[in-house]
């Protein structure tokens, strides 16, 4: 179930609230993980058996980690064994058939692909499970013996899908003890209505330039840097938007889930970058895989392997292709350029040409990243810089251009936090404070309206981290 | 308002809204038809055990929830309005004005797609036309005349037009009407011909296939006449008049229209003008796109006869030149396939006249044509 569409804003939605707002507390996790259930079955009848498989594995390993904490050795193989299933799965069901495309390849066998849908969310929840049996081992957190408990932190449907991904320790107490306010639902709903309008009203528009602008037969130099503008604002709005409705509904329901998105665009450089683009992700690789294997504090080869395996592995997380690798190896180089020399003098030079090295760059890493093939990656980006034989521009670009501008304009706008700071400055007043409090409302209630306006009529509506 | 006044309003609102239109989905009865889209609503799915494990059941409910969501026009008409005129898109779902002309913009040559029609053409004339006099003509779309010049998205008419040409069989003969037509010739809001304004293309036609029709016809108008691209555009656009044409000698002209289930044909008026009130108003003309048409003018000065292969246009010119034939037998292979195409439904008798007209969009995407 997508949380733009009218099944959920305008079915599953009044009718969990009214459940889950009338039963005592004691309940209130039961009525969440049935409910989130429900919200996983109705996207995946059948693997929501294989998520449920997963979670138990994980809840019987961690108490058994937890049981034998005293025996290092066992406990740590208790945690392992935990984390190799789900990561064992991740890897079946995500990249069984690149492994038999890459063997096909290199030794010209014939191995038939297995052709297996990918569960959604399934590189989402393997990764929570995962970093509990790790925590849990560490003595992070407590062990969870209520399988319900448990399972509600796995399966809670707000970041179930596509994130963030929130670690157990983010919601333990939550998990026990929740209180939900008027100040807890007000600032919920105004997550969720702007992370829906951002989805529905920027990121969809934008995704239906890019679609328009790749498979035009009339391609332009232009065409192809506002393809890549529109589909960096496309994957930002769509992504940062699903966050942001996770963490109003997470709200909503009493827990606190964390940013995922801190204006990634506005950046100094590529390690800033990551700092403000899927945080909980980059923080994930960083907690169990980067420092594990030594962080920086390593010989400085070892420390250029781990920035290559972590960037390589957070490449290939996003897809089972070569492409996705490149994109985060593309990523490992400029981070290991920066780390090397380039990072402090990033902070010297005006921010205008920090901001646009930064912005050149990433753009790059899309084309990459959304490229169907190795060999499209490098005709793009030719074409990009007069490279391909095609005109500067056409009737055509012209056209869409012209008919997204608005829609450019207000996704550019709004990956600034540009009207964030003049509403904050504004609110220091008393007076507008007041005023901008009853504008909300109403700027709140019309974009529900016109986000459910455009779902209504519309067909434009798949989430691009469904995939990954 | 303070913050906590603004969070409870909000709070407040939300509930409103969310319940509100909930409730409103529960109860209010589901449409069969949408009127303004022309089309069938999705009705709430059947439950069975293998739709719910197949996810059919989910998807079904999904488009079932966007179909019968209250108020839904009123919600499109919100759509169009924000698409045009806050977000200052030039279209909306690839639907523009021109002028007082609403039409929808074709920015793609499917060359494969015409060349295979073309191909589609030449075995129809293989299989069954070849002692026969065949003509074929194209009939442009609205955005011919007004797309380009208004800045709009559109295919190169030229090469399409080549495209046709190149690949069709020199045995058929190939009767231009891209300049016998103009933007006003076709209604405003609907993607058809006006057949009040054919003359042009029944003289360019008598001319190039050499028959003689009637042109003494009187104009009847039925009012509030919205066409397809009002419901699709979900813009206030007006309402216009339905012209059809009739004339003395239709007294004694009979119409069959093949029933596609009991493959006999079945007596019909040339307009009926019950078939105004259906999803598509334009199928008063020769009761729509039906698989075969038999026109017979009993009181014909003359033997010829033609087989007219055609789409939606057609059923409107039909009428227009039967005054010059005994007999037009009316065929759309959009929904008979050409292997059906038996005596009992056509007779190709040799000597007759064949016309294959049919508009861009169709031969743009001809896979449509069920040809074999």
């Amino acid at each position: 179930m997508l949380f733009s569409s009218i099944s959920f804003l305008y079915y599953f939605v009044p009718i969990l609230f009214f459940i889950y707002f009338l039963v005592p507390f004691k309940f209130k996790n039961f009525v969440l993980l049935v409910t989130s259930l429900f919200f996983y079955f109705w996207g995946e009848p059948i693997y929501v058996f294989l998520m449920i498989g997963i979670s138990i594995v994980g809840y019987v390993f961690g108490l058994l980690t937890d049981r034998y904490r005293e025996n290092k050795k066992l406990s740590k193989f208790f945690m392992l064994f935990s984390v190799v299933i789900s990561f064992l799965t991740l890897g079946f069901f995500k990249y069984a058939d690149f492994v038999i495309e890459n063997i096909n390849g290199i030794f010209k066998t014939n191995i038939e692909l297995l052709k297996i849908a990918l569960p959604i969310g399934i590189s989402f929840y393997t990764f929570q499970i995962a970093s509990y049996n790790i925590d849990l081992y560490r003595g992070n957190v407590k062990v969870q013996k209520n399988l319900v408990s448990f399972m509600t932190y796995v399966s809670m449907f707000p970041q179930l899908i596509a994130g963030p991904i929130v670690r157990y320790q983010t919601v333990e107490k939550e998990l026990y003890e929740r209180k939900v306010t008027v100040d807890d639902v007000g600032y919920g709903i105004r997550r969720f209505v702007l992370g829906l309008a951002k989805k529905v009203l920027i990121a969809n528009l934008l995704g239906e330039f890019c679609d328009i602008s790749k498979t035009s037969t009339e391609q332009s130099v232009l065409f192809v840097w506002t393809y890549v503008i529109a589909y960096a604002l496309h994957i930002y709005f769509d992504f940062s938007g699903y966050s942001d409705m996770a963490i109003g509904l997470g709200r909503i329901l009493g827990f606190h889930f964390p940013e995922n998105f801190d204006y990634p665009y506005i950046s100094n450089s590529i390690t800033e970058f990551w700092r403000r683009w899927h945080i909980t992700l980059s923080t994930w690789f960083r907690d169990y895989v980067y420092i594990p294997l030594g962080g920086n504090r390593v010989s400085k080869i070892k420390w250029l392997r781990n920035i290559v395996v972590v960037w390589a592995l957070t490449g290939l997380w996003h897809g089972a292709s070569w492409n996705f690798v490149i994109w985060g190896l593309f990523f490992a180089v400029f981070l290991i350029i920066e780390k090397l020399f380039l990072y402090d003098k990033l902070n010297k030079i005006p921010k205008i040409f920090s901001k646009s090295y930064t912005l050149i760059l990433v753009l790059i890493s899309w084309i990459i990243f959304d490229a169907a093939s190795t060999s499209d990656i490098a005709t793009r980006v030719g074409m990009m810089f007069g490279f391909g034989n095609v005109p500067f521009s056409n009737f055509e670009t012209l056209y869409y251009i012209k008919s997204y501008a608005m829609i450019f304009i207000i996704g550019i706008i709004g990956a600034t936090p540009c009207v964030k700071n003049i509403i904050n400055k504004l609110r220091e007043n008393k007076v507008m404070n007041k005023v901008l409090n009853v504008s909300e409302i109403l700027v709140l209630l019309l974009l529900l309206v016109v986000s459910t306006a455009y779902l209504v009529d519309g067909s434009f509506n798949p989430f691009l981290y469904f995939r990954f | 308002m303070t913050d906590k006044a603004r969070n409870i309003s909000l709070m407040i609102i939300f509930i409103f809204l969310i319940y509100g239109i909930f409730f409103l989905n529960l109860f209010l009865e589901d449409a069969q038809i949408s009127s303004v889209e022309r089309r069938n609503l999705k009705q709430f799915p059947s439950i069975t055990w293998e739709k719910i494990s197949d996810g059919s059941f989910m998807s079904e409910f999904d488009d079932y929830t966007l179909d019968q969501f209250a108020f839904r026009d009123s919600y499109r008409k919100l759509k169009a309005f924000v698409a045009y005129n806050i977000f200052n898109q030039s279209d909306n779902n690839k639907i523009y004005i021109a002028g007082d002309h609403a039409s929808k913009y074709l920015d793609k040559l499917n060359e494969g797609e015409v060349i295979s029609g073309a191909n589609k053409f030449n075995k129809l004339y293989e299989e069954y036309l070849k002692n026969m006099n065949v003509y074929y003509s194209i009939i442009p779309d609205k955005n011919y005349f007004i797309a380009k010049e208004n800045g709009y998205p559109s295919i190169d008419y030229e090469k399409f037009e080549n495209l046709i040409l190149s690949n069709m069989n020199k045995n058929m003969t190939y009767i231009n009407l891209f300049d016998k037509l103009e933007i006003d010739d076709y209604y405003k809001t609907d993607i058809h011909w006006r057949q009040e304004k054919l003359e042009n293309v029944v003289e360019e036609l008598e001319n190039k296939m050499d028959f003689e029709s009637v042109d003494d016809y009187k104009e009847n108008i039925l009012e509030d006449f919205y066409g397809v691209y009002y419901g699709q555009s979900a813009l206030p656009l007006p309402s216009e008049n339905l012209v059809y044409c009739t004339a003395d000698f239709f007294d004694d002209v009979s119409v069959k229209i093949l029933n596609e289930t009991t493959f006999e044909y079945e007596e019909k008026s040339m307009y009926d003008l019950e078939d105004y009130n259906n999803v598509d108003p334009y199928d008063i003309f020769l009761g729509g796109p039906k698989a075969a048409i038999v026109i017979e003018n009993k009181n014909a000065s003359t033997d010829k006869e033609l087989i007219m292969f055609r789409d939606s246009f057609g059923s409107s010119l039909a009428p227009l030149l039967i005054g010059g034939y005994k007999k037009i037998t009316v065929l759309d292979l959009r929904y008979i396939a050409s292997p059906l195409l038996t005596e009992e439904i056509v007779s190709f008798s040799e000597g007759s006249d064949v016309l294959i007209i049919n508009c861009v969009d169709v031969l743009n995407s001809s896979s449509i044509l069920k040809i074999f």
